[in-house]
């Protein structure tokens, strides 16, 4: 009895060598994944013509290396790790302002990367995606110069109409933060949205393209939310991931299939100060195409993993 | 690259004299030396004023004595340039007496603008007095509320002369708000940038516009002819990251936790005559930017220093 249970050193060699191969392969195949990623990253940034003066930094602190950087753990993710599939990328302007309006989930912005990195890899005319962050980002230590760095500006009117006027593409959640205070039972309904969004689209007649994301509902999905604990202290959320019941991994998103599906650009007119009700109609409209982009992906979706 | 050397003979910049206060500072002479041999200039200060050009009069005592007002009585002063406090290379640092001292001084002056034909008042005031703060915009306009809380004489100046402008719509006031000027002028952020290290808040690094002396001393100029009125902020050439900045000059960031950085860069600044504030530690951790296309596109403004030139001129300061 105590013969059979033992490894014997040759059983055990032959594990170890399996093992061996196996890491080694793995490790290869993780090389000239990255080398190819860096040579697909490289190829796509320097068809980016950005306008980064004498100094090698836009003036809202953008810095194309560092964008690489940033982009090379990205890619992985969205190819990887998310395995992000991209439907109507050709609705991407070429160039010009453009205001991105995406549905929005989740306490990390995960959906935002994930539509960075579809917009700079998988069309033939990539950008690099502007999005605005909430007031207080900058007094984050590390994060605020992070954010500085791969084009996430605070979130002004001023600075919103700044990077349009300077023909940047610009990504908005117009649900705000709704949308990433929601639990799992309400995935995928849209809360409404805010105007100022399309107060931007009218006053800088730069079109919207509306991004439709599934899979980010369920990356980390909600059970409950401690308002109360929030509200003490002072902060939009605590969620309660299902996850969470594995220790430590548990801090990692479920490895759910991404898919997104940009629209059609829409264009606007109208004064942009108008008032509410005539603005919210424009805004509706979005909203309302938005959500049957939701739909049929969802009705596409076979399964949350695959 | 400064391709032409700033030209002095042109036309006079206003016809008549033109009273400088603070104009014994650093700056101040820069300016005197501008405007000498096209205007009359009267240098008004308490300090000893030993450069300046011999046909430059210099009236040395302070705004409110009785000998300035004189000075408006017997000349036909036409434009008055405020050099405000903050631009000398005397520290801010020194208590409440300065304060009012700087806002009575500036009441005095306006009222001598108020009594005697004065057509043209400038003041020089700065773009810190919008604070920095983390939800500014990455460029704040003219019409940004001021809100710098460690800053009140500064502020409280720029506000004086923006009611000045109610009070006598007829004469011509211009403020002037430059961002970080650096040169051998002593603002804050140059006397901070002559620190070795560099003490740099860890985790932070906002954009920082600096400005070359002499292109805030053309501006200067350009705001003296007849017909602008007006706030203008004054920016120089692209921003830069403050770490890139400190490279630029050669030295080492010394990264500070953030609890620690006001005692830090009071204890630091204290030795040698660099005293720096500790309360500006919010300057070099917030974004407090400019946008200068009013100046651009009103007065002609353009600076000349490129970005190497005006980040070595912090160390042009003896």
């Amino acid at each position: 009895m105590n013969k059979q249970n033992t490894l014997s050193g040759e059983q055990l060699t032959e594990v170890l060598g399996l093992l061996g191969g196996l890491i080694s392969k793995g490790s290869k195949a993780f090389k000239s994944f990255r080398e190819e990623l860096t040579r697909e990253l490289d190829s796509k940034m320097a068809i980016i013509s950005e306008s980064v003066g004498e100094v090698g930094i836009d003036p809202f602190g953008m810095d194309p290396k560092s964008v690489r950087k940033g982009f090379l753990g990205a890619a992985f993710l969205y190819k990887i790790y998310f395995r992000c599939l991209t439907q109507g990328i050709e609705n991407v302007p070429k160039k010009g302002p453009v205001i991105f309006v995406a549905n929005h989930a989740g306490q990390i912005p995960i959906d935002a990367v994930m539509i960075a990195v579809a917009i700079l890899l998988e069309g033939d005319h990539p950008r690099i995606t502007r999005s605005l962050a909430d007031r207080w980002v900058p007094s984050l230590p590390f994060i605020s110069t992070l954010y500085s760095r791969v084009g996430v500006t605070v979130g002004t009117t001023e600075n919103a109409e700044l990077l349009l006027a300077r023909n940047e593409a610009l990504l908005v959640f117009p649900e705000g933060m709704k949308a990433i205070t929601k639990t799992i039972d309400q995935a995928y309904q849209l809360q409404d949205f805010g105007l100022g969004f399309m107060r931007l689209a009218l006053s800088t007649k730069a079109p919207v393209v509306p991004i439709a994301v599934v899979g980010s509902e369920e990356q980390y999905p909600t059970l409950y939310n401690l308002r109360s604990v929030a509200k003490l202290l002072g902060i939009p959320s605590v969620p309660i991931w299902a996850q969470l019941v594995v220790p430590v991994l548990g801090m990692l998103p479920l490895p759910v299939r991404y898919h997104l599906k940009f629209g059609e650009p829409m264009t606007f007119e109208g004064d942009p100060d108008d008032e509410d009700a005539v603005i919210q109609v424009q805004a509706g409209r979005v909203k309302q195409r938005l959500g049957e982009m939701l739909e049929s992906l969802r009705e596409q979706r076979r399964s949350i993993f695959w | 690259m400064v391709t032409t050397p700033p030209s002095r003979h042109h036309a006079p910049a206003f016809p008549g004299t033109i009273a400088i206060s603070g104009a014994a500072g650093h700056f101040g002479n820069l300016v005197s030396r501008r405007l000498h041999r096209t205007d009359d200039v009267i240098a008004i200060d308490a300090r000893n004023f030993d450069q300046r050009p011999d046909d430059v009069a210099h009236l040395r005592s302070e705004l409110r004595r009785k000998e300035t007002r004189d000075v408006f009585r017997r000349n036909e002063i036409q434009a008055v340039i405020h050099l405000g406090p903050h631009h000398s290379e005397v520290p801010e640092n020194r208590g409440g007496d300065s304060f009012t001292s700087a806002l009575e001084d500036f009441s005095r002056l306006l009222q001598y603008c108020d009594q005697y034909p004065v057509e043209k008042l400038i003041l020089l005031s700065s773009a810190n007095v919008y604070g920095a703060r983390p939800n500014n915009p990455q460029f704040l306009s003219e019409e940004a509320p001021l809100l710098a809380p460690d800053l009140a004489s500064l502020r409280d100046v720029d506000m004086m002369a923006q009611s000045f402008f109610w009070k006598r719509p007829d004469i011509e006031t211009i403020i002037l708000r430059p961002v970080n000027i650096t040169g051998g002028v002593g603002s804050v952020m140059a006397r901070y940038l002559r620190l070795s290290p560099v003490p740099k808040l860890l985790g932070y690094d906002p954009m920082i516009q600096l400005v070359h002396e002499e292109d805030v001393v053309e501006a200067v100029r350009l705001a003296l002819a007849a017909g602008h009125r007006g706030i203008f902020n004054l920016a120089g050439p692209s921003p830069l990251p403050l770490s890139k900045i400190i490279r630029r000059l050669g030295r080492q960031p010394l990264p500070v936790p953030q609890v620690l950085a006001k005692t830090i860069l009071g204890h630091m600044s204290r030795f040698g005559k660099n005293e720096i504030r500790s309360t500006y530690v919010d300057f070099v951790r917030y974004v407090c930017m400019v946008d200068d296309s009013r100046a651009r596109s009103k007065l002609g403004y353009k600076p000349r220093y490129g970005l190497d030139e005006t980040i070595r001129a912090v160390d042009l300061w003896e």
